[in-house]
């Protein structure tokens, strides 16, 4: 629906400018390299990369309320693993198919009882988060194996995050799957229509259950990430990630009731939403503001969407008024 | 699917229907009875392994924890029956209270009337709720999310960093929550009230009739000549209005009043709604099934604390309900959707 409004990316990328150009006005710390990448990746490497996984659900129709949880889930295991003495080549694979599991599960269960996704990962989500809590209880882990600390806190030659670097691989790696392989093109058939789909011989819920267990698998990756950033675990790590991921998604252009979106949009809506929380942030905006300006983002930007396919839901509908 | 059958096919098939269709909707029509039996069963059980569950005071602090839960139960279920969410609930319980309460302070003197003050804004969240989903056709996990941080964000800006402590209020406020009348606790009857008028307004009202036809098939009620958009937004406002009361509520039982009240609410109040058997597809499920629900969740709460589980331990078991009630619900559709089916083809073959 969003395709047809005149270039959604141009927008964000006018947009992205106009925003960079604001902060750069309203604090003299905003303009240097070091500062915007080092708040961009602090506010966007890892939302970015549960957003990812997130597009992936969102593209099929579906949505996964529950990938926080999955984060967390997965803060404490590595916390729990290193604790034991995994090395982080171990801990990794291991979290990554745990956690991968968890968007399997809900994947599975969204399919087998043709019930709303938000509903069953509603549910899923309590689950998750409260097996994180038990197993971590309420403190926070600090004591990690130096390893695990690379992938989040490291930077190549002292000037790029590697965060960021992973975050723009994982970009690569999704905009070739989802535009350029058969299954990314299932994804889109299915989000558009299930039924056309089927008929035309795709596993619709295979390609469902995939999509949910690779933004499991997102989940965990940006957890290994989460843990390099803030050097600590707790089981309520990200518990208002949510908000700034749907939104992410939805600013993207993907389109929330399936079958549009690209991987461009996403990654552009990423960086004006970090623009934004580091600019307030610099203009000493607090984080309650914050919170509402990103739901007000939020809001408008669906309606925007919204607006474009106005005519043809409608028409749909057979509705005058 | 066309299905042709021969007259003894026919009297077979009938055979098989019958059970099976009064099995089917009279699970559909006695889900509220279900969980009741699965309350009573809670019950016995936490009885046996607590000593002081079965007291009359535990009863008593059971019924004023699920009175206020009740109260949001029934103004989600009016959503969730309408084929929507409302996932700003707790956000919107925050702002009323805050706001409305501050008016209150301000205003000592003009005595109960100002309950009226909470209401409003509850009512205001709502309507808001209520234009972005039915006019301006948002998905409502989208719209509410984003309203969920927009209100919660409205409460700490207008807070300022503040508190309403109860000392503050007249007296009247907290009265609301402690005072009974025929001994029994006014929280109590305000809850029942609320149960039984949106039991009224969903069952034999024309906009109760109108939001059940627009949750069970929204295409069909279009062509039928509803005009959709305005039942969604009703049903928001209606829910709004329904929240605006449980802040007050919220309120009368704090001893001070946040801007991060309530948070999480939406999810515990959409757990009752889906453990009472409101179908998560919309068209079905009562008000009084989701005041049961909150009981429920009220009760397994109040057991497990009693029993001395973590409160990590109680959110599992929150988070389990809702899986298990969610599945409960999606094996009873399909049942009925296969009776249906095979009611149909009977009629067609």
């Amino acid at each position: 629906m969003i395709r047809r409004l005149p270039g959604w990316e141009t927008t964000l990328v006018v947009l992205l400018v106009f925003a960079g150009a604001v902060a750069s006005f309203t604090s003299p710390f905003y303009l240097s390299f070091d500062q915007i990448s080092y708040s961009l990746q602090q506010s966007i490497a890892v939302v970015g990369l549960i957003a990812l996984g997130l597009m992936a659900v969102v593209v099929i129709g579906e949505i996964d309320i529950s990938l926080p949880a999955i984060m967390a889930l997965g803060n404490i295991l590595f916390a729990q693993l290193s604790q034991a003495g995994f090395s982080v080549w171990l801990a990794f694979p291991l979290v990554l198919f745990v956690c991968g599991l968890c968007g399997l599960l809900n994947g599975v269960l969204v399919v087998l009882l043709g019930l709303p996704s938000l509903a069953i990962t509603l549910g899923a989500m309590g689950v998750y988060r409260a097996i994180a809590l038990l197993l971590g209880g309420q403190q926070g882990f600090a004591d990690f194996l130096p390893g695990y600390f690379w992938l989040g806190s490291a930077s190549i030659s002292g000037i790029v995050p590697v965060p960021l670097v992973v975050l723009l691989i994982a970009a690569l790696l999704f905009g070739f799957v989802m535009h350029w392989t058969v299954l990314g093109r299932a994804l889109f058939a299915c989000g558009l229509n299930a039924r056309t789909a089927f008929l035309s011989g795709i596993r619709v819920y295979a390609v469902k259950i995939v999509a949910f267990t690779i933004a499991g698998a997102m989940s965990g990756l940006a957890s290994l990430v989460y843990i390099g950033q803030f050097q600590s675990a707790r089981a309520d790590n990200a518990s208002d990630m949510l908000l700034f991921t749907v939104t992410a998604v939805v600013l993207g252009g993907v389109d929330i009731f399936g079958g549009r979106g690209n991987v461009v949009g996403l990654i552009l809506s990423l960086l004006l939403l970090g623009t934004l929380e580091n600019g307030m942030g610099l203009a000493n905006v607090s984080g309650s503001v914050q919170t509402l300006a990103i739901g007000t983002v939020l809001i408008v930007s669906v309606l925007i969407a919204q607006a474009g396919s106005w005519s043809t839901v409608m028409k749909r509908l057979g509705v005058n008024s | 699917m066309k299905r042709r059958s021969t007259p003894g096919a026919l009297q077979a098939e009938s055979l098989v229907v019958a059970p099976l269709n009064r099995a089917g909707v009279g699970l559909l029509r006695n889900r509220a009875l279900g969980v009741s039996v699965f309350l009573v069963l809670l019950g016995l059980l936490f009885s046996g392994l607590a000593p002081n569950f079965a007291t009359l005071g535990n009863v008593n602090t059971i019924a004023l924890n699920g009175a206020i839960l009740v109260v949001v139960a029934c103004a989600e279920a009016i959503v969730v029956i309408t084929r929507n969410y409302d996932l700003s609930i707790g956000s919107t319980v925050a702002l009323a209270s805050y706001v409305g309460l501050d008016i209150v302070r301000h205003f000592p003197h003009a005595g109960p009337i100002l309950i009226l003050a909470p209401v409003a804004i509850g009512t205001i969240c709502g309507a808001i709720n209520g234009v972005l989903v039915a006019y301006g056709r948002l998905p409502s996990v989208v719209a509410t999310l984003g309203t969920m941080s927009v209100f919660r964000g409205l409460a700490f800006l207008y807070a300022n960093g503040g508190q309403i402590n109860g000392s503050d209020l007249p007296p009247w406020v907290e009265r609301t929550a402690t005072s009974h009348i025929f001994g029994i606790s006014t929280l109590l009857l305000v809850a029942s009230a609320v149960v039984v008028l949106a039991s009224l307004m969903l069952g034999k009202l024309r906009i109760g009739r109108q939001i059940y036809a627009i949750g069970s098939n929204p295409e069909a009620a279009v062509f039928y000549g509803l005009n959709a958009r305005r039942v969604v937004f009703t049903a928001y406002t209606m829910a709004g209005m329904l929240t605006g009361l449980a802040a007050f509520l919220f309120a009368a039982r704090a001893s001070w009043i946040v801007p991060y009240l309530a948070q999480g609410l939406e999810l515990t109040a959409l757990a009752a709604v889906v453990v009472g058997g409101v179908s998560v597809l919309g068209g079905s499920g009562t008000a009084l099934g989701a005041a049961i629900g909150a009981v429920t969740l009220a009760t397994l709460d109040n057991g497990l604390v009693l029993l001395g589980a973590s409160e990590f331990a109680r959110e599992l078991m929150q988070g389990a309900a809702i899986v298990v009630a969610v599945v409960v619900d999606a094996l009873l559709q399909r049942r009925l959707r296969m009776v249906l089916k095979m009611m149909r083809d009977r009629r067609f073959s």
